[in-house]
């Protein structure tokens, strides 16, 4: 029988009246995945939704990398985070613009992002235009709804694709370098095997990868106005539900 | 109502009536067979008072089911474990603490007779006048005003957590003060349980807002506050060497509450039968 009885927060330091645990002691900065990465990223979850995850991915890669090709700043920008899109001037807006169009891409993208450019004041890609879609307003909200409720929990597959996604346009664009020696994510895994060892590990990487995006880099740039505008706005879009 | 549910909440009413006869009987039971000194007649009038603190607490719970939920019963919970603790510690010394607990007791109505003379100074009011002497004659006859300290730190020199690890109540002190005391002080663990309600709108990531819901009867509470009483009444017998015939309070409980249930069962699987 073990006599040694187990020390109430044992692993805690002891701070005057406090009692701080492992982590906290290391003093990292609080990045909350909802409030500040979720509204960056939300945009990729409309496009899986609309159309599955081949063509979603494929969609929200394409724009990424045309709007990095033409992007001013010799810093490395991830138009994987929608605000990143405000880096652009208008001139270079328009640009992307066409060239979404020569590529059969821009009509697609309209539709599937819809509910954000006709109801969100603020959203960082609403130069993409509307597209004059017909639908009504209740059922673009509705189709917002389903599409946050699904991604909502970055634990679960469609949570974890759009961040994976994060990382991905990263690495397409030239932003990730990964030390020698070093496996880097297998991020086919979590959509061809989501349950699989493989993927829940790839998962916990894309999870910690994706924090540092909005750790990195200036508050703009982490999308700190545009999350707090999404999430703000939220009241006046749609009532309470019990 | 049909007659079921009449007969069931007669039963009920019977059930709290008897538990009540129970708590009293015995508080008059044990105040008879305390060797009471009265030369030191303020140790047993501190004793006597709270066992009757404890057994008026219970009695009124249980006279109150629609209080036997998590928004009431739990601040009166917490009063409970709170006046077994100062009983508990106050009998590890009873000359000394019993002092030192009237004293302060005294000392902050001497304080709050001031603070309402300085109130009537600013405003001239004849009914605080009247409260204002109704307390000094009060305070005066416990002890001279101008012989009453004034102790605005805790009135037994520990917090509740030492005097309870004093008192061998660390148990009731973790798993029953401490809990209880979110609903007290209206902390965030009770508020965000008792207080919110989830909104379902994932547009609004899923947030909180503010609820006046009832909270579902528990007769749990009822249960509990047993418990404390018992736990008071127990530890007099055990100090003073009592032998008590009034049953105690927590058997008592346990036996007729299964026996109404027990009976309410029965009842409704009859009337399945039929």
């Amino acid at each position: 029988m073990n006599n040694k009885k187990k020390i109430i927060l044992g692993d805690h330091k002891k701070v005057g009246s406090k009692f701080i645990p492992p982590m906290a002691q290391l003093e990292i900065s609080d990045i909350s995945t909802i409030n500040q990465i979720f509204p960056e990223i939300i945009w990729m979850g409309l496009l899986n939704d609309s159309y599955g995850y081949r063509e979603g991915i494929h969609l929200s890669s394409e724009i990424a990398k045309l709007a990095h090709a033409i992007h001013d700043s010799d810093k490395h920008v991830n138009f994987a985070l929608s605000s990143s899109y405000e880096y652009l001037s208008d001139e270079k807006k328009k640009t992307l613009v066409e060239e979404l169009e020569r590529n059969n891409y821009l009509v697609k993208l309209q539709k599937s992002l819809y509910p954000l450019i006709k109801y969100y004041e603020g959203f960082p890609m609403t130069f993409l235009g509307d597209g004059g879609i017909a639908e009504s307003k209740d059922f673009q909200i509705q189709k917002l709804k389903k599409t946050v409720e699904r991604h909502f929990n970055r634990y679960e597959t469609p949570g974890v694709i759009i961040l994976a996604n994060v990382v991905y346009i990263r690495a397409i664009t030239g932003g990730l370098h990964i030390v020698q020696g070093l496996e880097p994510p297998n991020l086919e895994s979590l959509v061809s095997d989501p349950e699989s060892d493989e993927a829940k590990k790839t998962a916990a990487q894309v999870r910690s990868m994706a924090m540092m995006e909005a750790m990195s880099g200036d508050k703009e740039k982490s999308g700190s106005a545009w999350s707090q505008s999404f999430w703000n706005q939220g009241l006046k879009i749609d009532k309470c539900e019990f | 109502m049909d007659d079921e549910r009449q007969e069931f909440f007669q039963k009920l009413n019977n059930f709290i009536n008897n538990y009540q006869d129970i708590l009293s009987a015995g508080i008059e039971e044990r105040w008879l067979k305390l060797p009471i000194k009265l030369y030191d007649k303020e140790i047993y009038e501190v004793i006597g008072g709270l066992l009757a603190r404890q057994a008026t607490l219970s009695m009124l719970l249980a006279s109150s089911p629609y209080i036997w939920n998590g928004h009431i019963a739990p601040i009166i919970l917490r009063v409970m474990t709170d006046a077994h603790i100062t009983l508990a510690w106050i009998l590890k010394d009873p000359p000394d603490r019993v002092k030192k607990y009237i004293h302060y007791g005294l000392g902050q109505e001497k304080l709050f007779i001031e603070h309402l003379k300085a109130g009537v100074e600013e405003n001239d009011d004849e009914d605080i006048k009247k409260l204002i002497k109704y307390k000094e004659e009060w305070l005066e006859s416990q002890r001279r005003e101008f012989l009453t300290e004034v102790n605005v730190g805790s009135w037994s020199g520990l917090g509740t957590r030492e005097m309870a690890n004093e008192a061998d109540c660390d148990s009731l002190y973790k798993y029953a003060y401490a809990p209880f005391s979110g609903a007290t002080h209206n902390m965030w663990q009770h508020i965000s349980r008792f207080n919110l309600k989830y909104c379902k709108n994932p547009l609004h990531k899923y947030h909180k807002i503010p609820s006046v819901d009832r909270a579902s009867l528990d007769p749990d509470y009822l249960y509990r506050s047993a418990k404390y009483v018992d736990k008071s009444f127990a530890l007099v017998d055990k100090i003073f060497g009592l032998t008590i015939d009034t049953s105690m309070p927590l058997n008592w409980f346990i036996e007729e509450f299964d026996k109404l249930f027990e009976q309410k069962k029965t009842d409704v699987e009859n009337k399945e039968d039929d």
